[in-house]
């Protein structure tokens, strides 16, 4: 008897788990993505030119989204999605990475000594939502509210160097800073934790506000989902003009071998490439898709940062043998599936302001590095570690250079840890050799990356101790005003640090995008986390 | 009934030592879960910058203080907020859940539909041509990696058959297009089960047809459907029953690949990214909730198997 009932009450609790599901699934919430099942494109026989069309563009890409607000943003979802949202004051003059071009600042003065910019706000920008008009007072309250150690935020170190925020008039803003800083501007335009909010939407929506943001730039957010899609719609209220595509939907595809068959497939339009055998891929793959990765725009050096304190590295000879015993022209290229050719020699990337040729230069030489390693005490070599993620370039570049460095007596082991990992390693210092690409669009930044007191806790991944007057030199140049007397300092610098060699620089790392070819107007700039949405166009 | 009270009481010291384990392995990972939070600028945010919102998240207290706490606002039925989304954990799990239970539970109706049939015909026709190839096929099922057979699939039927859909989960679109999604990955999921079922299937009903009460069903003059229907499969599928139980278990984990592999939300595509993103309320969140599914899958099947075997008693 008892059986038989535990039987039924079994059966029925399965059925109603069962039922619970479906139930929940049959009535969505609000269908306002369209289910994604066009399984053959959609262009051939109805599709009549009709303009009023809406044009749709589905980007894919690799994480879910975690949070749109500038304060607490992280990963590239995020970042991508925010620069199309928001408005900054400045942004970048497309296709450049040193000039400036105005946005919600139609333009501005800067005091002959650099420390105080009055920027002159449009007086024709509205919030998207009907959250009112944008004024001088939108401005101060975000650099005040990410300036506010209260706001907890996780970004935005570039505007610490705000001392006073004061409000002129309605569309007038003055900042004071603390010390005079050339890259200013270029700095609020790169970076993400800049970008204007409303201070109204924020305490309205409290905790909601990471999916429900509003900005005033191109696009408004139709759906946002915790660790999920991003759905923009072009916003109606947008000052520049309304953008060539209606709507841009943000797909999660884990894989990126997925993601490549479904941009082939046309389920996607535009997607960022990672992995060197799905770039091979694309490049096969024919006339529909088109590959961008000019190493010219890029903003990033791809490195093996040798830790300067330990041995063997504590001897310049060793470094500069290292760097001698790889043709890294031959590496950049076998790597990138020749997307990159030549191999860096300046610590600053090209598309940098002050960048030089004028560095010492290490060619592929191994028996000039077997002689240095033999002055060094190492005639017979040694065994040294490398800590790296197993991702994108990193173990093509390893599994060549560790066959180059053989040749030479040096024993390379690979050691590959997650991504959490690596930074706690680096934050400590603590690995022989780790691997890392500094992406950043100002070169002062690029040279944090050297300075005397940025050790760990701190971005000096080779642990450098520069020479003292370059020491200083690196920290002057932040503040010259002179923008010729600051490009003779940074070349200094970069002569200094090539002589030096704290690490193996490799190559300038282009970010890759593959698109359909029916994609138009992407302008290379800032690397795939500032993706423009709003300069896309789509032209079947 | 007293049993089953029994085991569920079981349920929560299981659970806690579940949580600790997994709490202790979180913090001796290497890999800062501020460090994880602070993104490209990370290398430039000062010192009281990270400590303050280490501070918020309470990771600045002594671990058995943040264990006591966390488990202390469990009991009262709060898992916390995510670090990254800043959203309840719950919500988190909420919003995958359902395609996850989709999966899984089509995930078995796929292995119980091609395992259960293949195992019978191969032990009524035992060391035949048909034998064999189930057997070779059911070897290739237990040895591909869901990986591999995922993007495989993945690449006849979606990119060149175009026969089912690339991605997604099809939620929104209604019952048919969320079954249109499931196919390939509830085949995949399915795929290893249904071979472990299938050989399992074809051992027990071996077994049971050597069996002395199938010689005398036969001689009673019974057709031989009857006898491997109603006698012979109901004594062999008692030990199919507590395998098919325990694959439950698999096919959640196995959701972590099927559900990357094929662009669906889910509790396993959520693992991941928690512990990629060192997210400790999440990742203890969603343990919890694996943790409770198995149990109780458990114990679900040792009910079932009572109620088929009337030798098993819970009393």
């Amino acid at each position: 008897m008892s059986k038989r009932f535990v039987l039924i009450s079994v059966l029925l609790i399965v059925g109603m788990l069962v039922s619970g599901c479906a139930q929940k699934t049959a009535a969505p919430p609000a269908p306002t993505t369209a289910p994604a099942q066009p399984t053959t494109a959609p262009a051939q026989p109805t599709v009549a030119p009709t303009p009023a069309q809406p044009k749709k563009l589905v980007w894919g890409v690799a994480m879910g989204t975690n949070c749109l607000d500038p304060a607490y943003q992280t990963g590239l979802p995020d970042s991508n999605n925010l620069v199309n949202i928001y408005s900054a004051v400045v942004k970048h003059k497309p296709g450049s990475l040193t000039e400036v071009a105005p946005d919600l600042a139609e333009r501005w003065d800067v005091s002959p000594d650099g420390l105080v910019y009055t920027f002159y706000l449009r007086s024709d920008v509205k919030w998207q939502y009907g959250y009112g008009d944008f004024t001088a007072e939108d401005v101060k309250y975000s650099w005040d509210r990410m300036l506010n150690p209260d706001t907890k935020t996780t970004g935005a170190t570039v505007l610490k160097v705000i001392n006073s925020i004061e409000v002129v008039d309605k569309y007038t803003v003055r900042v004071t800073l603390k010390v005079p800083t050339p890259p200013f501007l270029i700095n609020i335009a790169n970076t993400g934790g800049a970008l204007i909010v409303n201070k109204k939407a924020i305490e309205e929506r409290g905790t909601d506000y990471c999916l429900k943001p509003v900005g005033t730039g191109p696009y408004q957010v139709v759906k946002a989902e915790t660790n999920g899609t991003v759905v923009l719609a072009a916003s109606p209220d947008y000052f520049g003009g309304k953008p060539a595509i209606d709507e841009v939907e943000m797909r999660v595809i884990p894989e990126e071998s997925v993601a490549v068959m479904a941009l082939k497939a046309g389920e996607i339009d535009f997607m960022i490439v990672r992995e060197p055998a799905n770039i091979a891929a694309l490049f096969k793959a024919g006339p529909d898709i088109v590959v961008n990765g000019d190493p010219q725009s890029s903003c990033s050096t791809y490195a093996l940062w040798l830790n300067n304190t330990r041995k063997p590295f504590d001897d310049v000879r060793v470094r500069r043998a290292l760097t001698h015993a790889i043709d890294r022209d031959t590496l950049a290229r076998e790597a990138t599936e020749g997307l990159v050719q030549r191999r860096a020699d300046s610590p600053v990337p090209p598309a940098l302001f002050a960048y030089t040729e004028d560095v010492t230069k290490y060619e592929y030489d191994p028996a000039k590095a077997k002689a240095l390693l033999a002055e060094a005490g190492y005639p017979n070599g040694f065994k040294i570690t490398v800590d790296s993620m197993n991702t994108a370039f990193n173990p093509i570049m390893l599994t060549i250079v560790q066959q180059y460095w053989k040749q030479v007596g040096v024993d390379l082991e690979i050691n590959y840890l997650d991504r959490a990992a690596i930074r706690q390693h680096q934050a400590e210092g603590n690995y022989d050799i780790t691997v890392s690409n500094p992406t950043r669009a100002e070169v002062g930044l690029i040279l944090d990356y050297y300075k005397c007191q940025n050790f760990p806790p701190g971005p000096n991944f080779s642990l450098y101790k520069a020479p003292d007057p370059i020491c200083d030199l690196m920290n002057a140049q932040a503040t010259e005003n002179d923008p010729q007397k600051r490009a003779e300092m940074i070349k200094q610098i970069q002569q200094q640090i090539t002589n030096d060699v704290p690490n193996v620089l490799l190559w300038y790392v282009a970010e890759i995008t593959a698109a359909r070819s029916s994609v138009k107007g992407m302008i290379p700039n800032l690397g795939s986390w500032q993706t423009r949405f709003y300069l896309f166009d789509i032209v079947k | 009934m007293r049993y089953v009270v029994r085991r569920l009481l079981f349920l929560f010291p299981t659970l806690f030592g579940m949580l600790v384990v997994v709490f202790m392995l979180l913090h001796i990972t290497p890999g800062d879960p501020v460090e994880m939070l602070l993104d490209t600028d990370r290398e430039f945010i000062p010192q009281e910058q990270i400590d303050a919102i280490r501070k918020d998240l309470g990771l600045d207290r002594p671990l058995h203080e943040q264990f006591i706490r966390y488990v202390g606002k469990v009991i009262q039925g709060d898992l916390g907020n995510s670090y990254r989304s800043k959203r309840p954990v719950l919500e988190h799990v909420k919003l995958n859940m359902v395609q996850t239970a989709h999966l899984a539970l089509a995930g078995i109706f796929m292995s119980i539909l091609i395992g259960i049939p293949a195992g019978i015909i191969s032990a009524v026709k035992p060391n035949t041509i048909i034998d064999y190839v189930t057997l070779t096929i059911s070897m290739i099922g237990l040895c591909a990696p869901t990986f591999w057979l995922g993007i495989l699939a993945l690449y006849v039927f979606a990119f060149q058959l175009k026969v089912f859909p690339m991605m997604g989960d099809g939620t929104g679109g209604g019952p048919l297009a969320i079954l249109r999604h499931l196919a390939l990955p509830a085949t995949v999921i399915g795929a290893h089960s249904a071979a472990l079922l299938g050989r399992l299937t074809r051992s027990s009903m071996l077994d049971a047809l050597n069996q002395d009460y199938i010689r005398t069903a036969h001689s009673k003059g019974l057709s031989s459907r009857v006898v491997v229907v109603r006698h012979a499969l109901r004594n062999a599928a008692i030990p199919v029953t507590a395998a098919a139980g325990t694959m439950f278990a698999y096919l959640l984990t196995g959701s972590v690949v099927v559900e990357m592999v094929f662009s669906r939300k889910g509790l396993g595509w959520l693992m991941v990214t928690a512990i990629n993103g060192r997210d400790f309320p999440l990742v203890q969140g969603l343990i919890l909730v694996f943790g409770s599914i198995i149990i109780l899958s458990n114990l679900v099947t040792d009910l079932v198997i009572g109620a088929i075997d009337p030798r098993v008693s819970h009393d």
